[in-house]
């Protein structure tokens, strides 16, 4: 059956791409209005910025699609907090431009961002709620929502505690929850993990996926791996300020899939895996081969080929930190 | 406007280290003006040593006060400073204030504390101009003009620590530098002058020069200092003010765009 009957593309003023769908008149005798495109939440062009001699972000650009969970990975010092800061104002490009949610580069923006920005910078002096209550002033947000983001974060018990007494943990929280003031659309959190321990970290992962269900858009500067692995759908590599790669997290890895294995004999191993088809690289990592392998080749076609070579092998898995390792790889290039 | 008052209300409404600074300033200044009673209401051949009566109360007693001026500006200073030292002026931009706000903010605060000096002083020179005035409270408001200079002033004194804080960031450097400054870097300046050109002409257009000699000396203290042979012939009181006031503009908009250029 023939529904689609014509198609219209146009662009709105906020430069998203719409399509009209008109549709057989037995169907639906209306014209729908279907969004096809995502909306552009930043979108930067050629940032640039010097200390000295030093580039410590060299002609970056950024596209952050509505609705993603970005990660901006990259080592300590490779520009990511200095990308962030010319984005939120604070440092001034060299070069470069930038726009906020297709409208512009200024504070009016920003109210609209919930930051995190190179850990929590309170007034020592003042309560967990009289902190919050400054950026609810700034961005017109009425006080009644520091109860909520404080309760987010667990720290509504310790809402007239002095900032000076909380742990670093518990700090962290505090600018956690300083972000989330306003139920922004946009998180920006740089290193959101610094100095959590172990159940804190889980605790803002699931933060942090919470809000990304609600259809929020989150930045999220790391230079933990794990973490971008875990919770962003994108992600831009930076090394020494350059950018290395930008798109999907599935993308990235993919292509790619790593397996271990190791056996009594080690020499025999080798000999067995060096001429297969389906293998394209052995390396030798500690005590074990690491395989790169063709994406549909299955880790039992492997355990099968040396069953019937008559190895027998006490280590068989598929390498988890598929991130990490192409990230070491791409980083390793240059 | 009003949310930047709001903003900084809540950060000192809150300060300890603010109410010891506000208290502080009251208290001296009480205890410098009941100096100035006890001392000038001393007979001498029959005579009182100072006229604490109305209007020259005023005088001689806002002079006094005036001593405190670098107070208030060390206000502005720990304030600013702080802001930088905390990062919170970074996190106020982030969270979507303008560097103009910013700005504007902390000369409201600084306004502010003049304002609050100048009604307290005003205050106090009423209560103690009554208390030894012979003439009772009869034309207690006479010489009352001399607050506008004192306000003035203090607007030099806090526009030029709010520019120091500005440029120095840091809350020692910026105070120890404005501290010594007003109180005789500038003065060991003008020697240097006051030697070459055997007066010190050039000297009194310096700022704090200027600024000080917004609230005249009382005619007692001037007679005092003619005998040391440290008067000067400064600019007049009208070119005084005016070049007070470009000062001010030159230290404000200097502050600002020290703000506006400078990363956070």
């Amino acid at each position: 059956m023939l529904i689609i009957l014509e198609i219209e593309v146009d662009r709105n003023a906020q430069g998203n791409i719409y399509c009209n769908l008109k549709l057989s008149p037995y169907l639906a005798p209306s014209i729908i209005l279907i969004e096809i495109l995502k909306e552009i939440v930043l979108s930067a062009q050629g940032l640039q910025k010097r200390y000295g001699r030093l580039i410590a972000v060299n002609n970056v650009s950024l596209q952050i699609e509505k609705g993603s969970i970005f990660g901006l990975l990259g080592p300590n010092g490779s520009g990511k907090s200095t990308t962030l800061g010319m984005l939120l104002g604070v440092l001034t490009p060299d070069a470069g431009s930038f726009q906020w949610f297709g409208e512009g580069a200024d504070e009016m923006q920003r109210r609209k961002i919930g930051t995190l920005l190179e850990g929590p910078n309170f007034y020592s002096y003042l309560s967990a709620w009289n902190n919050l209550k400054i950026n609810a002033t700034i961005k017109e947000v009425p006080f009644s929502d520091i109860e909520r983001v404080l309760n987010k974060v667990g720290l509504w018990e310790r809402k007239d505690s002095k900032f000076k007494t909380f742990s670093t943990g518990m700090k962290q929280r505090l600018g956690i929850a300083n972000a989330l003031l306003g139920n922004p659309n946009l998180l920006i959190l740089d290193e959101p993990t610094n100095g959590l321990d172990p159940q804190g970290i889980a605790e803002v992962r699931d933060l942090i996926m919470q809000e990304a269900a609600e259809g929020k858009t989150i930045l999220l500067a790391s230079h933990l791996l794990d973490e971008v692995e875990k919770v962003c759908t994108h992600l831009a590599v930076l090394q020494k300020g350059n950018m290395l790669y930008q798109g999907e997290v599935s993308k990235f890895i993919s292509g790619k899939k790593r397996i271990e294995v190791s056996a009594e004999d080690q020499n025999s191993l080798l000999a067995a895996l060096q001429n297969h088809p389906q293998i394209e690289k052995i390396t030798q990592q500690d005590k074990m081969l690491l395989l790169e392998v063709n994406p549909d080749f299955e880790i039992k076609d492997l355990n099968r080929f040396l069953f019937e070579k008559g190895i027998t092998i006490n280590h068989l898995a598929v390498q988890a930190h598929a991130l990490e390792n192409q990230f070491l790889e791409l980083t390793s290039k240059k | 406007m009003k949310k930047l008052l709001q903003l900084e209300f809540i950060k000192y409404s809150k300060s300890r280290a603010f109410y010891i600074f506000i208290l502080l300033f009251m208290v001296i200044v009480v205890l410098l003006e009941m100096l100035i009673v006890s001392l000038g209401g001393r007979e001498i051949g029959g005579k009182k040593v100072l006229d604490l009566g109305f209007p020259a109360a005023w005088d001689n007693l806002v002079y006094i006060a005036s001593y405190l001026n670098f107070l208030i500006g060390l206000m502005v200073i720990i304030s600013i400073t702080n802001e930088y030292q905390y990062r919170t002026f970074r996190q106020h931009i982030v969270d979507g204030l303008s560097k103009l706000n910013v700005w504007v903010a902390k000369y409201l605060y600084a306004l502010l504390l003049v304002i609050f000096s100048c009604l307290f002083v005003a205050i106090s020179v009423i209560i103690f101009g009554s208390m030894n005035a012979t003439t009772g409270t009869n034309g207690v408001f006479d010489g009352i003009k001399i607050i506008y200079k004192y306000f003035i002033q203090l607007i030099g004194y806090v526009t030029l620590a709010m520019f120091m804080s500005i440029l120095f960031r840091n809350t020692a450097l910026a105070a120890i530098i404005y501290v010594l400054y007003v109180w005789f870097l500038e003065f060991l300046l003008s020697f240097a002058f006051f030697h070459k050109s055997t007066n010190m002409y050039i000297a009194s257009y310096f700022p704090k020069a200027l600024f000080s000699s917004i609230v005249p000396k009382p005619p007692l203290l001037t007679f005092a200092s003619n005998m040391a042979g440290l008067n000067t012939n400064g600019p007049s009181e009208q070119m005084t003010l005016i070049l007070s006031c470009i000062y001010i503009l030159v230290f404000a908009g200097g502050s600002y765009f020290l703000i506006r250029a400078r990363d956070l």
